[in-house]
């Protein structure tokens, strides 16, 4: 490999780092809509389901009810809409670990995992904590006669920019049936503004002026100072919909699940994890300098990968026994490339040239390297056959990293260290070998 | 490390090192008792406990924090032995939830309520009565994990059988028997609070017990492959050689234990100290232990040669 072609590569590779990196660790809006959508990325770290032992969750319970208009025959089903309504609801503003279930005949119990900060309850707690009895009105004080539509209305609720001419402004529309066009237009033409109020609370406290037709094509376009961005807009949408579930939810109980290691558990071990992965970095860069460097570009890449795939694998709770098993691989991971390093101190000592010690240290610590990881990687696979939770957090993780340090020791580190020598072939000191030295 | 003269035999070894093998017994054989009596000191996860709310009209984190800290007093002049208060909003209020390591006599739990209504001035609705919650371990937790632990000694023992030979297979065993009760006395003899993440520390000693011991048992094979020594220097030139790797592995685990220590909160301070013994009981395993019963079984078979380690040669 010529010195051009592999600074190439170096460059290359590190650009898909950084990637990998923002992916990981970085939550972000898109700058591009789809169909007037903003979308948000969430990172593969919040994306890591973890366990009931090191995060808090959110439960809910609610009595589900048929609306007074509805027959009881299909309730299983309408129960049914309604759970996947509500998942896909809560799921919409962020939560990924959401379970829903049906509890005794006419009860739903909707459980939030991973509530990580106070922001996060007040979230969820406005957004189901009562299921929005959305109104509109014609008079702020609601008389007799001036109610336009209610939740039950409702057919879709979009959240849409629009140009009104100055700037791009976040609003939510909401689409009436079809047979309320007349009804809707007849209460707003000659009214002066729209009322909005969930339940007794009223949500436009000014109301929204209407032209002097009123609306004709039975679509409110709610527009409010509130909507700072597109996520408020998005929050508030989603408070519409829980109202447009088809059975009626009260909310009977809520309560927070603590984390059995209390608040804040996953933010501490994180920062644990992340100062033990500085501490071998610098390990690495201390005992072989710029081989060490390599080793950390490395071992981020382990990092980044491994964590894609955790979050990816639906059944992959991480629980506090997960995070141990964390530390087990990474410390697996470390002494892997320590493995390829030593072999090639060795040899490089016995006066063999750089690139041959590398060469030569890395076909030889091939199969041990492999078995070393496959051992415990089929010793995760054996936890998880073990139905208890924390052994099967261990598992899947022992089962998972392993299989990435394979890739990343065996596949990523051997082109590494190729670009490397096109670099540097001779001068081992660069790597703190030296000839002739105490383990030759 | 351990320095095994291979001229002398098993017998002769072991009338050299009589006091260090008789402590070593003692020591196992009190903290099987210790174990046996007294059993294990297990937190509100293995044990269950007591647990109430306070309700405080505020939300003001100074204010909530002054509460705290005065629940805290109390409970520990009234004798209740305190886990953890978590602190939570709900609308306006606070909700403080006082958790007790163990169960609590009903005399003690009125003794607290009462103490707290009094000193800080709330009413007989904002405490709310102690619940007993139940132990969040299983029977069934006790048997994955000794079956886990099992699964683990027995396929690496098969292959360091096949691979290696049977000194290797038996060294693993009896070494992975040595780890386990050195760990599970030490938290014995010192009475350390143990929660449901001990059962994985366990699996997780054992995990790296046996890949360490493969680094090990690869150490003295490629010594005794390249160098063509024999497999008594092999073994002391594998020890010398994995001291790199071995070290960085204590001292990974020793960190980890001290950042959990610094950082964890402080229901889960016990873990840090199980890290840092894993650290301890792997290094005493993989340094001397483990290489006194390869020498011991390798000394007294007739077949000493270690699998596939003269193939380079030849």
């Amino acid at each position: 490999m010529t010195k051009k072609r592999s600074k190439c590569l170096f460059v290359l590779f590190s650009i898909i780092l950084v990637v990998l990196l923002i992916a990981s660790f970085v939550n972000f809006t898109y700058p591009f809509s789809v169909n007037g959508n903003y979308y948000s990325y969430s990172n593969f770290v919040s994306n890591l389901k973890l366990g009931e032992d090191i995060s808090s969750s959110y439960r809910f319970i609610y009595r589900a009810d048929l609306p007074d208009h509805v027959s009881g025959s299909n309730y299983g089903e309408l129960k049914m809409v309604t759970m996947e309504g509500l998942k896909s609801i809560v799921q919409s503003e962020g939560y990924k670990d959401v379970s829903v279930a049906g509890y005794a005949e006419d009860y739903i119990v909707l459980q939030v995992g991973n509530i990580l900060t106070k922001q996060d309850e007040t979230d969820i707690n406005y957004l189901v904590g009562a299921p929005a009895a959305i109104s509109f009105w014609t008079t702020s004080t609601r008389d007799e006669g001036s109610l336009i539509a209610s939740a039950q209305d409702v057919v879709s609720v979009e959240e849409l920019d629009v140009f009104n001419g100055t700037e791009n402004v976040h609003i939510v529309e909401v689409k009436f049936k079809d047979e309320l066009k007349d009804s809707i237009a007849s209460k707003t033409k000659g009214a002066s503004a729209i009322f909005i109020f969930f339940g007794d609370e009223i949500f436009t406290p000014d109301g929204m002026p209407l032209g002097s037709d009123g609306i004709t094509d039975g679509i409110i376009p709610i527009q409010s100072s509130a909507f700072v961005d597109k996520t408020t807009a998005n929050s508030y949408a989603n408070k519409i919909r829980t109202g447009m579930l088809p059975l009626n939810l009260t909310a009977v109980d809520h309560a927070i699940i603590t984390a059995s290691y209390g608040n804040g558990a996953n933010i501490l071990l994180y920062i644990a994890m992340i100062l033990l992965i500085l501490i071998g970095f610098v390990y690495l860069i201390v005992k072989y300098k710029q081989l060490g460097w390599l080793a950390c570009f490395n071992l981020l890449f382990f990092i980044t990968i491994g964590l894609f795939l955790l979050q990816s694998i639906p059944l992959v709770h991480i629980n506090f026994s997960g995070i141990i098993a964390m530390v087990i691989c990474l410390i697996i991971a470390v002494d892997s490339l320590i493995t390829i390093f030593e072999r090639a101190k060795k040899y490089y000592n016995n006066e063999a040239k750089l690139y041959v010690s590398m060469k030569t240290a890395q076909k030889d610590s091939l199969f041990k390297v492999l078995i070393n990881n496959l051992l415990v990687s089929i010793v995760g696979l054996f936890c998880l056959l073990m139905p208890s939770m924390g052994i099967q957090s261990l598992g899947w993780v022992m089962f998972v990293l392993p299989i990435v340090n394979l890739f990343t020791s065996l596949v990523l580190m051997r082109l590494f260290i190729k670009m490397y020598l096109a670099l540097n072939a001779f001068d081992g000191k660069k790597c703190n070998f030296h000839k002739g030295g105490k383990d030759a | 490390m351990l320095k095994r003269d291979f001229t002398k035999s098993n017998k002769e070894y072991f009338k050299q090192n009589k006091i260090p093998l008789i402590v070593l017994a003692v020591v196992f054989v009190v903290a099987i008792i210790i174990m046996a009596v007294f059993g294990f000191n297990g937190n509100f996860e293995m044990a269950g406990c007591t647990e109430f709310n306070v309700a405080i009209h505020t939300e003001d984190s100074a204010t909530v924090s002054k509460y705290s800290k005065e629940i805290e007093k109390i409970v520990n002049e009234c004798g209740g032995n305190l886990d953890t208060i978590s602190i939570f909003d709900k609308g306006g209020n606070t909700k403080l939830v006082v958790r007790y390591t163990k169960e609590l006599s009903t005399d003690k739990q009125t003794e607290i309520t009462k103490a707290i209504i009094t000193n800080l001035n709330l009413t007989e609705l904002d405490v709310s009565e102690h619940v007993a919650v139940s132990p969040v371990v299983r029977p069934a937790d006790y048997i994955y994990t000794v079956v886990a632990v099992l699964l683990l000694t027995t396929i690496a023992s098969l292959f360091a059988y096949f691979r290696y030979n049977g000194a290797s297979a038996v060294a693993i065993i009896l070494s992975t028997i040595f780890a386990n009760f050195a760990f599970l006395s030490i938290s014995a003899i010192l009475r350390l609070t143990i929660g449901l993440s001990y059962f994985a520390m366990i699996v997780a000693l054992n995990v790296l017990l046996v890949y360490c011991a493969f680094m090990l048992f690869g150490h003295i094979r490629s010594s005794n492959w390249l160098a063509n020594k024999e497999y008594s220097n092999a073994l002391s030139d594998a020890l010398k050689n994995s001291k790199t790797r071995m070290i960085f592995v204590t001292i990974a685990l020793l960190v980890v234990g001290l950042l959990f220590a610094i950082i964890a909160p402080s229901n889960i301070k016990y873990v840090s100290l199980n890290i840092m013994f894993i650290a301890v009981v792997l290094l005493a395993t993989i340094w001397y232990a483990l290489p006194f019963v390869w020498s011991v079984f390798i000394t007294s078979t007739k077949n000493k040669s270690i699998k596939n380690s003269k193939v380079k040669e030849q």
